[in-house]
């Protein structure tokens, strides 16, 4: 009886403790909170540098950030329970679209700080965007194309980079026989597949053509054979584990030098450099065809903000947004994160994009594919288990054909008319 | 008892002790099922309109891949693990129910990963799964260990030995609670008989502790029916589609416009697949008892 | 306490044995070996992990030459350690209370009169077959309904904890109850206690063996639960230990001794515990699945 009166006694008082800590967390409140929530992982360090910057400036207002690893479905529970974050900086994809369908962010289209976006980016986030509001302003873009180790490829005796699909595959074969990994593919986390998948689609396959493919008017099965092909030729010359590594260890291994490139964006390379603070790395645009004049830079938004119409804090989240857009915060977003601005006059200059930022500054760009496909089509669900068959040892023309019909299937699945 | 039943009436104050968190109950667990069992005849995607739909969403269920594959893996997966458990649970508690020395220290340890979370005890075996197992196959240069089993086909084994891993606490200590309750005096009596190992657990143990067997299967299946957090942690439902169990799939899909009615069916033909199983164990169970007492 | 006792009187008997015959050294050395590698190599990875820094990590399963302390005060911080401890606290503690102080008077009155009265023997078989609705069955619904309530926060989630333990403490506590006599109430009654006093004063008092197993299971599953609070808690500062490390997984990017420094400081205050209480907590467990 004793025991359990001290431990009941231990109980309350360790609950008092906590409710007089607890307490003391909301009793500030005077001060406004703005809750900012990022779909991104890897630039959280510079949104908490730029945070304690305006918190310093401002210091009435607290800005809570949240960058979860599985933001895009914790932002659609969220939606689910009504009660999005008051700031949100998501990509120009599916999950901005979710947010944006629901009618739930403030048109941002007569901003101040919107203005000083280029059009272009403005237009990549109304063509995905129901009806012509401006929902969220383009701040990010990012640019898919091979990272590559610039050291490795001089040991393996090559000195220019390929323009062409022959060129890739032979300088593939070239660092293969001098003990080099060509590629590094962590495919354990499925989004990763999308980097090699768009890139190739973007290149191959027309514009028009997910306009036919919701029309219910073409398949996967009969235009994306070519795509699939090239697909699983890359793959073979990938790290011998790659469904099992993960984003994180495999650009820990390209930063070691454990293999020669990665077909991804140019936010591999600040987190490879946070690894290894000297690796030379440069990006070049992926050569997906034989002529190398339809080759083309695949571009889209990799950070836009929205505010939530809902939002008691409007007037403090449009601050926040103003000072994370100026001009000087940008660019050191930009800098940190190795990432293309999409605000006018904020150039990238680092040396590890050389290969690509001309044809950033040129527009001469087009969007990730994936961008328009119906929400709850996981193409990525279906690329890993191609990457299972193929290890499996299944043959390429069956994994094809298996691969692009469960495309068609989940397509077809997801495609539903409201 | 019966000449006070007919006597004075129950004090109001006992229904105040029951009523309000009765009322509390329905309006927070069982408002939400019907309500679930009702959007599962619309098409309500969390906002806006709906109608009725009748069956539809359930005939979609079964002729979406994903779903039917989603049901396939998480049977398959509830069956091994929950055969695979009990047995190695039964060993270990019969084993740890002998002369052993050490006898209480190593109950002790063997019930450590009940007390873990499942979520980071997944992240852990994550890791021991991509980084430190590949090392190691590589040290006794053994290709079967070269990849991480997580991006094989066979990535659902790698869940189960983490269920595994954590499941073996808490069925062990029930087969030994079975097992001390035992009186060790029929054991003497059967060595007596010259009765034999297998023999002694086959006509005396299994009979003995039938009842704990019971209590283990029920809660086993019931709780891998809803297996989730190791996979989030591990696989995410991946590669493909291959480890997405029915839980992880209402959680994945559900929050998506499209899908909200659809996965309330999902969740109900869950309800009604984990009663059907667990009334159905029962009762064999149960027979099964009668007839061994 | 009488769940403890319980167990214990069962411990001499595999002892009295011990004693007529040898110790089976075979036995135990095989059940130690399996404990040592199997249930306490991947603890003892976590611990070397989170005391190593990278440079260290060429070999995982050596013994970190120097040791860095610094690794746990990084996670701490980067994990917003205390607020998410404090709030899986709050949620633990509370949750325990008021289980224990509402869910043992709904059961008793159940119990006690449920064969007397059509109302609370139609009670008892309602908590009693909510017992099959799993969570994830009610998950989506109930997510919109705990919006609409702003309860989508430390508060909300310990209520919700509170309201859905009854149908299992309903269940362990009128086992319980059956084997309490009603000649002490029937004692109190003729002394003129009233019916809240012959259940605070007589009643309640003699739980207290099943008060501790369902505080433990209350305990196990609150401080351990990941899909509820997955669901229902959005706001970055109300969340709990679980799901900030499921958050922070993507931050820790391949800091892996950081990671794991985190996994250690959310498991240690469970671990003190079983150190500390291991016998109870054994005891409550088992008392709680085997009636």
């Amino acid at each position: 009886m004793k025991k359990s009166t001290k431990l009941l006694v231990g109980l309350a008082s360790m609950l008092s403790l906590s409710l007089l800590l607890s307490g003391c967390g909301s009793s500030s409140s005077k001060s406004t909170t703005i809750q900012f929530f990022s779909t991104k992982t890897e630039n959280a360090s510079t949104y908490k540098q730029l945070i304690s910057q305006f918190e310093k400036k401002n210091p009435n207002i607290k800005v809570q950030l949240s960058s979860p690893s599985n933001a895009g479905t914790v932002l659609k529970s969220d939606l689910a329970k009504n009660s999005i974050p008051d700031v949100m900086a998501v990509g120009g994809d599916v999950n901005y679209q979710q947010v944006q369908k629901a009618g739930v962010l403030e048109d941002l289209s007569g901003e101040s700080f919107t203005k000083t976006t280029m059009p272009e980016y403005q237009k990549m986030i109304t063509s995905i965007s129901k009806g012509n509001k401006l929902d969220a302003v383009p701040y990010a873009t990012n640019a898919s194309g091979i990272v590559y180790n610039k050291t490795l490829f001089a040991k393996a005796g090559i000195t220019k980079t390929p323009t062409t699909w022959n060129e890739l595959i032979t300088d593939a074969k070239t660092l293969k026989a001098h003990g080099i990994t060509p590629f590094e593919m962590p495919f354990q986390d499925s989004w990763t597949t999308m980097g090699v998948f768009n890139q190739l689609d973007s290149n191959m396959i027309s514009s028009s053509w997910i306009n036919k493919r919701l029309d219910n008017k073409t398949t996967f099965l009969s235009s994306h054979k070519g795509v699939m092909q090239k697909y699983l030729t890359l793959c073979k010359y990938a790290q011998s584990d790659y469904m099992g590594t993960s984003y994180n260890d495999g650009t820990k291994a390209l930063a070691e030098g454990k293999a020669a490139m990665m077909i991804n964006g140019n936010f591999v390379i600040p987190q490879a450099k946070q690894l290894k603070k000297n690796i030379k790395l440069d990006m070049f645009k992926m050569p997906v065809n034989n002529d190398s004049s339809k080759n083309k830079v695949t571009s889209g938004i990799d950070v836009a903000f929205a505010i939530s119409k809902k939002s008691k804090v409007q007037a403090a989240d449009k601050k926040f947004v103003k000072f994370l857009m100026s001009k000087k915060n940008s660019q050191l977003y930009n800098k940190q994160q190795f990432s293309f601005s999409a605000i006018k006059g904020v150039a990238q200059k680092d040396a590890s994009l050389e290969g690509i930022s001309s044809y950033l500054t040129s527009g001469n760009v087009v969007n990730y594919p994936d961008h328009y496909y119906p929400d709850g089509f996981d193409m990525t669900a279906v690329l890993t288990q191609t990457g299972v068959n193929q290890s499996k040892g299944m043959s390429d023309s069956k994994n094809i054909t298996a691969t692009l019909k469960k495309a068609d299937k989940a397509f077809d699945s997801a495609n539903v008319k409201d | 008892m019966k000449s006070r039943k007919k006597g004075k009436k129950i004090p109001l104050t006992y229904y105040m002790m029951v009523v309000p968190i009765g009322i509390l109950f329905f309006i927070f667990h069982t408002v939400p099922f019907l309500r679930g069992v009702f959007y599962s005849f619309t098409n309500w995607t969390g906002y806006g309109s709906w109608k009725f739909v009748g069956l539809k969403n359930y005939l979609y269920m079964f002729g979406n891949s994903n779903i039917t594959d989603a049901y396939w893996f998480t049977f398959k997966f509830a069956l091994f693990a929950t055969i695979l458990v009990n047995a190695i649970a039964l060993a270990i508690a019969i084993g740890l129910n002998s002369n052993i020395k050490f006898q209480s220290l190593l109950k002790a340890v063997y019930f450590v990963p009940y007390m873990l979370g499942s979520l980071i005890v997944g992240f852990v075996f994550k890791f021991i799964f991509s980084n430190l197992i590949p090392q190691f196959g590589h040290l006794i240069h053994l290709p079967i260990l070269y990849n991480n089993i997580l991006g094989t086909t066979h990535a659902w084994i790698g869940i189960l030995i983490v269920t595994i891993w954590q499941g073996l606490a808490f069925n062990t200590l029930i087969y030994l609670a079975g097992l001390q309750s035992v009186d060790p005096e029929i054991y003497e009596a059967a060595a007596l008989d010259g009765v034999g190992p297998w023999q002694k657990f086959r006509d005396i143990t299994f009979p003995l502790i039938a009842p704990f067997f019971t209590i283990n299967l029920v809660l086993s299946v019931k709780g891998y029916l809803m297996v989730f957090d190791q996979i989030m942690a591990m696989t995410n439902g991946g590669p493909g589609n291959s480890t997405t169990s029915i839980s992880v799939e209402i959680y994945t899909q559900g929050f998506q416009g499209s899908q909200f009615a659809i996965q309330s069916a999902n969740a109900v033909v869950l309800f009604i697949v984990v009663l059907v199983i667990s009334l159905i164990q029962l009762r064999i169970l149960n027979k099964r008892e009668e007839k061994l007492s | 306490m009488q769940a403890n006792v319980e167990v214990k009187s069962n411990e001499p008997k595999p002892k009295k044995r011990a004693k007529n015959k040898h110790i089976n050294w075979t036995l135990t050395s095989v059940l130690m070996v399996v404990a040592i590698f199997a249930i306490l190599g991947p603890i003892y990875i976590t611990i070397v992990i989170a005391l190593k820094d990278p440079s260290q990590m060429t070999n995982i399963l050596s013994l970190p030459k120097k040791i860095h302390w610094e690794n746990f005060a990084n996670a701490w911080s980067m994990t917003d350690f205390p607020r998410m401890f404090f709030n899986t606290l709050f949620i633990t503690v509370v949750n325990i209370i008021f289980t224990i102080l509402t869910n043992s008077m709904a059961a008793y009155v159940i119990t006690r009169y449920r064969l007397k009265n059509k109302f609370f023997n139609m009670m008892y078989y309602y908590f009693i077959s909510a017992m099959f609705i799993p969570f994830n069955v009610i998950m989506l619904p109930l997510v919109k309904e705990v919006s609409a309530f702003h309860m989508d926060n430390i508060l909300g989630i310990t209520f919700l904890y509170i309201v859905f333990g009854l149908p299992q403490s309903i269940f362990l506590y009128s086992g319980f109850v059956k084997g309490i006599p009603t000649a002490l109430e029937e004692a109190a009654i003729m002394d003129g206690a009233k019916p809240y006093q012959v259940f605070f004063k007589v009643i309640f008092p003699l739980m207290k063996p099943m008060h501790a197993t369902v505080a433990i299971l209350s305990f196990m599953w609150t401080w351990n639960d990941f899909l509820m609070p997955l669901v229902l808690l959005s706001d970055p500062h109300q969340q709990t230990l679980q799901l900030a490390q499921y958050v922070f997984q993507g931050q820790f990017s391949t800091q892996y001794n950081l990671a794991f420094a985190s996994y250690v400081l959310v498991l240690l205050p469970v671990l003190l515990m079983y150190v500390f209480f291991q016998k109870y907590i054994i005891a409550g467990v088992t008392s709680g699945s085997v009636k």
